[in-house]
């Protein structure tokens, strides 16, 4: 294998550690996890609790280089790929400054399952950029991921619900094989993803194989009925030792 | 051979000769004497002995009919008739006068050519008169009158002849502004006047058995002086009178001589009832009566008999009902095969190898048939729904008294809403409370009684409660729902719509079924204008969703999606859950996320949900209540009592006039109020007042009792009981 730096695009929930996980467990050499930090609302990256990445890149003991841009904004940005496009433009920035320090990147890890949206743009972007894509969930069956990804130990937190079907009941939960189980009943009544991929909910990984410690939080929950959307608001995080 | 075998024999003889069958019903205002009229048809007509015509009503049946002495379910008979030297087949239907079982009146009519309207000649014509005439007319029935109880004005009123005779007069002027009020055209020039002078109507004694009309008394020569003179000399007078000019005679003979007969009847029927392609074999053959056509039957009625089960009865409208044939029925899945094929003969049953077009018929086999399925040989278009004029407005909380019963209880339910599709069942089986709803306290009374009495289920049942609705004022801005992850967006508002466009939709005469050119002319003609008619995107209960977007990617894809939402916020209204009605929604504008992942259904139906709900609420919605139109008949000296009964229970009365000795008071009152009236009224007015009522749509609830209202409402079906803070306005 070539031996150029992989980086892992990195949000630290579930979908972007499982490939993560995947790439280090088949000894892709990853040396970075980017992690871009949208203002508003963001339509490729998730939002809530992504200041808790650089905890988790420090458990999992690999650097983190956080994309903070400030020239997009959701709401002034009308139409939905330009927005795709805009997010694009400071994560792609990133990885050239960075490939100038550390030389040419070999490839970028990701954790898309059925967004081709999201899948399109990293792909023609890593063309650009000469960079392989490494995407070991890409249209693998939800359910069995989700199964393998607790059975490898992964400690999966319910963060944010916005579907149909997800109540206050669900944030702050663990990803469980019950509450999967769940998921897949609610998938056959409301066609919610069972991993989430449509931004039902997103997740962070608290602990895993691939984590030297866990993350602890404290946290208050805040949910709008009238708008089907919650999250928890986290107050603390930090790292057991 | 014996008699009942003789005119068993005759009438399949008759069914294959469609220019010598009429297809009537007998309708009326409650009490008028339609069974005691049938009765007497039928035992004229030698179909059924005297002795249990008249006064023991044979045609009612059932007990609970016996004991109330009102007719409940419409009842089928068919009987034979001689005029001009040559028999008739004459298959008619004895309807309920009351007004709860007003839908078995709307499904009879589907089934007849003719209706012979009956009014009592002391009563004059009634509320109900009012609302059968208009059942027939909306179908295309042709009426015909016969004027009852003519004996009660010679001896009761002691009317002499030139009173007796205004008095006629001033009925037939009655039913026929009504006639000309809801069909001008055929009443100006398609002879759907009734007159005497036609022969269109009769007077007579339907308890004595005697009748006139122009012609009989032509034929015999008998006055209005005579029939006084007759009525006044006791028994032998009445028996010389009715042997002279007999009930049935007079009756049967104006039916066979002016009611068309389905050969000239479907020609004219067809076009009213069925939208299917006018020039397709299956329209040419229902409407030639072609009894080698395609099998066409509309079911009018089911029953159920102890031993031969479920009994579906209606309209041969085109081919022959033959037992084993496997038929299609509208709505449901695959065929049903026929068992048994039979008539009425009398009031029972006759089973026989077949019944033609043109025909009544019963039949067994059809168990997914309901009252108003199109039941045919191929698959096409079905009949018109037949539409109630009355939606249910009052509701029953209904559970069963022991857990065994639970299974029993639900398949009860099941079998009432497909015998009276006037009904509307809730069942629930996680509380195990099941809902019924109906036309009044009666309807439900009876319905539940039959439960406990027919099946054997005790029951427990809840207090009467009234329906609601949710409807709003005023035009709403242009709300914005987002979806839960804010990929998506949809811009709508809404705005009430016309009483006029809500009307054609609860009648379904503007539905998602109907050809789009069809619709969007019934709509415009009801008021809709040209651009919103042109955009109708879908029909959801009596409201619209109308799409003004204009070439949004992935919309047309998602707009199931769109529908499925706003369906659900209008079947759960945001006050109080209940019913939205006659709610105009614009769909403007949407943002769509362009994978499809991210406009999933648990995206896009809350957005659209919340969208429309933030929208109503904008449109200032309110509570709708179920009103009733209230007349009151009652002594001068009660008048006060009465019309204060009236007022006390938020009602207005609206008029007050003399009629006979007594003084009639009109007006309408909240359903809700009217709960518990009967006894109430008796009291006020020590037993000396009659009076009826007649659902009359839905009101504006006033603003200082919505609140509590809607508290009310979301207590009882366990809500939070507060409003959405933007509910700011009652
Ligand atoms: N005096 C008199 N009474 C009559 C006549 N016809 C019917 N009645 C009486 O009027 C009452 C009602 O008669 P029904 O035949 O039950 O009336 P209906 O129209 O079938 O009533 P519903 O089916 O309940 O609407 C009974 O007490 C009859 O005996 C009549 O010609 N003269
Ligand atoms: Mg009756």
């Amino acid at each position: 294998m070539d031996t150029a730096p992989w980086v892992s695009l990195f949000s630290g929930g579930k979908d972007s550690s499982w490939a993560l996980y995947q790439a280090l467990e088949n000894e892709y050499p990853v040396e970075r996890l980017v992690t871009v930090h949208p203002d508003g609302d963001s339509y490729m990256y998730h939002v809530p609790a992504t200041e808790l990445a650089q905890l988790a890149a420090r458990s999992i003991d690999i650097e983190l280089l956080a994309v903070r841009p400030d020239s997009f904004e959701t709401s002034s940005v009308k139409d939905v790929s330009e927005q795709g496009d805009a997010e694009l433009i400071p994560l792609e920035r990133t990885l050239k400054e960075l490939a100038a320090d550390i030389g040419p990147i070999g490839g970028v890890t990701v954790g898309a399952v059925e967004s081709d949206f999201q899948n399109d743009r990293v792909q023609a972007m890593c063309e650009r950029l000469g960079a392989d894509v490494y995407a070991p969930l890409w249209h693998e069956p939800p359910r069995e991921l989700a199964t393998a990804m607790i059975d490898a130990g992964f400690e999966i937190t319910i963060v944010q619900v916005a579907a149909y079907g997800l109540d206050e009941s669900w944030l702050g939960r663990t990803l469980d094989h019950a509450a999967i189980d769940e998921l897949v009943a609610l998938n056959e009544e409301y066609g919610v993803h069972v991993l989430g991929e449509g931004g039902e909910y997103e997740t962070l990984v608290t602990d895993g194989p691939h984590m030297d410690v866990p993350i602890e939080l404290d946290y208050e929950t805040e949910f709008d009925p009238s708008a089907t959307r919650g999250r928890l608001q986290i107050t603390d995080a930090w790292l057991v030792d | 051979m014996g008699r009942r075998k003789k005119i068993v024999q005759e009438c399949e003889r008759l069914m294959d000769e469609p220019e010598h069958i009429r297809n009537i019903a007998i309708a009326a205002h409650i009490d008028h004497g339609k069974t005691t009229l049938t009765d007497n048809l039928l035992a004229g007509a030698g179909m059924i002995s005297e002795d249990l015509a008249g006064e023991q009503l044979a045609m009612d049946t059932e007990e609970d009919e016996q004991e109330r002495g009102i007719t409940i379910d419409a009842a089928n008979v068919s009987m034979t008739h001689e005029w001009e030297d040559t028999n008739h087949l004459i298959n008619l239907i004895d309807t309920p006068g009351h007004v709860d079982f007003g839908g078995d009146v709307t499904r009879a009519m589907r089934a007849v050519d003719g209706a012979l309207v009956v009014v009592d000649a002391v009563e004059g014509t009634m509320p109900q008169t009012e609302t059968v005439v208009r059942q027939a007319l909306r179908e295309g029935v042709k009426p015909a009158l016969f004027i009852n109880k003519v004996d009660r004005l010679i001896n009761e009123l002691q009317e002499g002849p030139q009173e007796m005779q205004q008095r006629l007069q001033g009925v037939i002027q009655d039913v026929n502004e009504l006639i000309r009020g809801m069909a001008e055209e055929k009443y100006e020039e398609e002879g759907w006047r009734v007159s005497v002078e036609d022969g269109t109507v009769a007077f007579g004694s339907a308890l004595y058995n005697w009748a006139v009309s122009l012609p009989s008394m032509q034929a015999t020569g008998i006055d209005f002086g005579d029939i006084i003179e007759y009525n006044r000399s006791g028994e032998d007078g009445i028996r010389e009178l009715k042997e002279q000019s007999p009930l049935s005679d007079v009756v049967l003979d104006m039916v066979a001589e002016h009611f068309p007969n389905p050969l000239d009847a479907q020609p004219e029927r067809i076009p009213t009832v069925w939208r299917g392609d006018a020039d397709s074999d299956i329209a040419n053959q229902m409407q030639a009566v072609d009894e080698d056509g395609e099998v066409v039957f509309m079911v009018t009625d089911i029953g159920m008999d102890p031993h031969a089960g479920e009994i579906a009865s209606g309209r041969v409208f085109s081919g022959t009902l033959e037992r084993g044939q496997d038929l299609y029925v509208s709505g449901t899945a695959g065929t049903n095969r026929i068992q048994s094929v039979g008539i009425f003969m009398g009031g029972e049953r006759e089973e026989v190898e077949r019944v033609p077009a043109g025909n009544i018929a019963c039949v067994t086999g059809l168990r997914d048939s309901i009252a108003g399925s199109t039941v045919t040989s191929v698959e096409m278009t079905p009949f018109e729904s037949i539409e109630h004029i009355s939606e249910p407005v009052i509701t029953k909380s209904v559970e069963a008294q022991h857990m065994d019963d639970l299974p029993k209880l639900i398949e009860t339910l099941r079998q009432v809403s497909k015998e009276d599709p006037t009904i509307k069942i809730e069942i629930n089986e996680d509380t195990g409370e099941h809902l019924i709803s109906g036309q009044g306290e009666l309807h439900l009374e009876v319905i539940t009684q039959r439960i406990e009495r027919n099946q054997g289920i005790p029951v427990t049942t809840g207090e009467p409660i009234v329906v609601f609705r949710e409807f709003p004022r005023d035009a709403s801005d242009v709300v914005e729902g987002i979806s839960p992850n804010r990929h998506n967006r949809f811009y709508i508002s809404v705005q009430p719509l016309s009483e006029e466009l809500i009307e054609l939709l609860k009648m379904g005469d503007a539905s998602n079924d109907m050809p789009e050119l069809e619709r969007r002319e019934a709509l415009m003609e009801a008021g809709m204008d040209k651009d919103t008619a042109l955009n109708v995107e879908h029909i959801h209960g009596a409201n619209i969703l109308i799409d003004d977007t204009k070439g949004i990617q992935h919309l047309n894809e998602t707009m199931e999606l769109v529908i499925e939402g706003l369906g659900e916020a209008l079947d759960d209204g945001p006050l109080a859950a209940e019913p939205v009605e006659g709610a105009l929604i614009r769909l403007h504008d949407a943002k769509l996320h362009e994978d499809a992942i991210h406009r999933g259904p648990a995206q896009v139906i809350p957005a659209v949900r919340e969208a429309a709900h933030n929208a109503l609420i904008d449109g200032r919605i309110a509570l709708l209540e179920p009103i009733q139109n209230v007349r009151i008949d009652v002594p001068n000296e009660h008048m006060g009592a009465a019309s204060g009964e009236l007022q006390g229970r938020r009602g207005r009365v609206d008029d007050m006039y003399q009629e006979g000795d007594l003084m009639v008071v009109e007006g309408i009152a909240p359903v809700d109020e009217m709960i518990g009236f009967a006894s109430d009224i008796r009291s006020a007015t020590e037993g000396r007042a009659s009076w009826n009522t007649e659902n009359a749509g839905f009101q504006v609830m006033a603003d200082n009792l919505q609140t509590e209202t809607i508290m009310e409402i979301r207590e009882r079906k366990g809500m939070k009981t507060e409003l959405p803070v933007t509910v700011d306005y009652f």
